[in-house]
């Protein structure tokens, strides 16, 4: 893993004093809120409906054990004891107070985190594959990739104040599991003439006008890619619409401009920008991927796995369902499941975070990651410690079976927390976990994706079943969108038609998915695939049946 | 969000730990909807906003609708019920129909 260096170590406790400074200017008067916000901002802290809200990047979604260790303390000295995975790999604090945030802060520095660039038209956390390093299908650690980007484009002084946030991602697999194609940028590790290069996708995102991002650039070597991405930033910086902030984003300009003229716009100053990069950042690139390095993996018997396997069902089954297989034989990754049936999804307690920071020392190395669908993942475990692990992780909750099952759901934090919401989203996923917890097996993997607002910060349009959350004339409403999809063949779900009020919801999707188990093929059909072959008009009818008859 | 009308309270948030607060009778702020005063009058009740905006003290003070059922105060949107009441997200809506699932 990457560690800090002494200037990573200053800078951010240079922030850490700035900001306990500027706190302190606004409580004695001498800054007013207007002042203000955009300082805490700057340092992840957002004012939401009932607290203050600190937002902690969590790069590319790594985390040592320690680190896990120190969110705990944080999340019980100074919040409520527990902490809000997101979907952009980041933890959220929901409950700390003002006073306290410059102490959080300075906590986080002792831990080398920081809330940094998790607000604000910055370019925010690079997020990439929850899997990183130990997927047999990629090409190779995308990580060092994006710790090389974090320090190119933290305090970037040209690229602190864009027209709009900007997000990144990477992938490395042969599937892409960190939603590339709905981001301003994403970027594809391929395998290239001369090494690793990369494939990149412009103008992605999602909110309120979603769009799936486009190829630009293909095979760019590595040693290119800094220059691209100033490249593009500069392009963004300079034509992005300042002046309407819901056009702000680079999709609208990469759409008004159109794909040749966005990219020849890039190339005419990429030569400019290709004698700004020297052969320091190349250096500090083979540094990083040497910090890297997969941990080493001794071989270790199988037999007593493949007994337990065979003797227990409840462990089989979270096999199955939680367990991937790991580049190294032997080994395996676990996705925990953070979406015990009933509880708010993407919650940890303070004393999950403990168990899993043990966890993680025991048995995983010392690492761990957290995904954007909001579970946590040890990423190098052996497959003799997998009996362990789901022991400890059934005494705290944590074994639910039910990785890319239904009640696998993404939901943002919505109403129940967001200043910005316009309905609950959290108690929706709750409420439709229960209700499926016995069918889910049957249903097989679906993807429900859930936002509390039309900046769908749940993805909803790229679930399989899209849930959006609106207001209409004061009463919750609940729209539908089926058929969107994550990977490299992302799309936008389409929209159903009218919502649904909380309770038609739940019956709306009794109706979906017995429509589904009747007309697929069969049990091997999962339900996205019987979707894209019918088509989703069959199951707009369903959706709408009772309603229609009434 | 809807138009707003009489009655109302005044509500804010609090500087320094950010959680929701209300004006009380006796120009307190109070953490408890129910306690807030409830003006009948909207111009009152942005004199008194303008009054109160203590930006040593809160932030973001504005006015909201509540019920006009006698003798509670109630809010009348469920933005307001989530703000007044917290997070939701543990206390579920009524069960619908007889509850169980219908997928055949
Ligand atoms: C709680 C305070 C939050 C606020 C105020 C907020 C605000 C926003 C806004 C305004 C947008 C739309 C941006 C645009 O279209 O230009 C957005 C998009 C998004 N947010 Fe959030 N968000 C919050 C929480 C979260 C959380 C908890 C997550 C992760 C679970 C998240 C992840 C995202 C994602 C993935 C998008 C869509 C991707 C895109 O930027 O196009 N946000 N957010
Ligand atoms: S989608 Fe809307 S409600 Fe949900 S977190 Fe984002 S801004 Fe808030």
């Amino acid at each position: 893993m990457y560690r800090y260096s002494e200037i990573d170590r200053s800078f951010v406790k240079e922030r850490v004093c700035q900001y306990r400074d500027q706190v302190s200017r606004r409580l004695s008067g001498a800054l007013t809120e207007d002042e203000f916000k955009p300082l805490r901002l700057m340092n992840g802290v957002y004012l939401q409906l009932h607290a203050y809200m600190l937002r902690v990047a969590i790069p590319y979604g790594t985390l040592s054990a320690h680190q896990m260790r120190g969110l705990a303390n944080i999340s019980e000295r100074w919040d409520k004891g527990y902490g809000h995975l997101t979907t952009r790999q980041n933890i959220q604090f929901n409950w700390p107070k003002l006073v306290d945030t410059p102490d959080i802060l300075n906590a986080l520095a002792e831990l080398d985190m920081h809330a940094i660039q998790t607000s604000g038209n910055t370019i925010r956390n690079v997020t990439t594959d929850h899997f990183a390093g130990a997927a047999l299908d990629e090409v190779a650690d995308p990580r060092p990739y994006a710790e090389w980007i974090r320090q190119w484009s933290t305090d970037h002084p040209e690229f602190q104040f864009l027209p709009r946030k900007f997000k990144i991602a990477i992938s490395a697999g042969r599937q892409d599991r960190a939603v590339i194609k709905a981001h301003d940028i994403g970027l594809r590790l391929v395998a290239g003439a001369c090494g690793p290069a990369f494939d990149i996708y412009i103008g992605g995102g999602l909110g309120r006008t979603p769009v799936v991002g486009s190829l630009v650039f293909k095979s760019v070597p590595v040693d290119r890619l800094l220059p691209h991405l100033e490249g593009i930033l500069t392009v963004y910086n300079l034509a992005g619409r300042r002046d309407n902030k819901y056009k702000a984003r680079i999709k609208i300009l990469f759409q008004s401009m159109g794909l040749e003229a966005f990219k020849y716009e890039v190339e005419r100053i990429l030569p400019r920008i290709n004698d700004t990069f020297g052969d320091s950042s190349e250096a500090q690139l083979e540094s990083l991927l040497n910090a890297f390095a997969i941990p080493t993996l001794p071989s270790r018997d199988v037999g007593p796995y493949w007994d337990a396997v065979n003797s227990r069902a409840d462990f089989k089954g979270w096999v199955k369902q939680n367990v991937t297989p790991h580049l190294k034989e032997g080994y395996a990754a676990v996705t925990v499941s953070l979406k015990a049936h009933g509880h708010a999804p993407g919650d940890a307690s303070a004393s999950q975070m403990r168990a899993l920071a043990d966890l993680a020392e025991q048995v995983g190395f010392g690492e761990l990651r957290v995904s954007h669908e909001q579970n946590i993942v040890l990423p190098h475990v052996a497959q003799s410690d997998l009996m362990a692990v789901f022991d400890r992780l059934q005494r705290e909750g944590l074994a639910t079976a039910n990785i890319g099952l239904v009640s696998d759901l993404i939901a943002c934090p919505g109403m129940d927390y967001c200043a910005l919401a316009t309905a609950r989203s959290i108690p929706i996923g709750q409420q439709i976990a229960l209700r499926y917890e016995s069918l889910e097996q049957e249903l097989g993997p679906l993807r429900i994706k859930i936002s509390g607002c039309i900046n769908a910060c749940g993805h909803h349009h790229v679930g399989d079943i899209g849930i959006l959350g609106l207001d209409k004339a004061g009463v919750e409403n609940y729209q539908i969108t089926l058929g969107g999809r994550t990977g490299m063949d992302a799309a936008v779900g389409e929209k159903m038609g009218p919502g649904f009020t909380e309770s038609e919801l739940l019956l709306a999707l009794d109706r979906l998915f017995s429509a589904y188990l009747a007309l697929r093929r069969d049990s091997n059909e999962v339900f996205s695939e019987t979707v894209r072959r019918l088509g989703t008009a069959t199951f707009k009818s369903a959706l709408y049946e009772v309603a229609d008859a009434a | 969000m809807a138009r707003l009308d009489a009655p109302a309270v005044v509500t804010a948030n609090c500087l320094l730990a950010g959680h929701v607060l209300y004006l009380s009778e006796t120009q307190e702020w109070v953490t408890q909807l129910s306690a807030a005063h409830r003006f009948d009058c909207l111009e009152a009740a942005k004199v008194m906003a303008a009054k109160v905006n203590d930006p040593s003290r809160v932030i973001g003070v504005e006015l909201v609708g509540v019920s006009t059922s006698p003798g509670e105060t109630v809010a009348r949107h469920y933005r307001e019920a989530i703000r007044a009441n917290g997070p939701g997200a543990y206390v579920f809506a009524p069960p619908i129909g007889e509850g169980d699932v219908s997928v055949q």
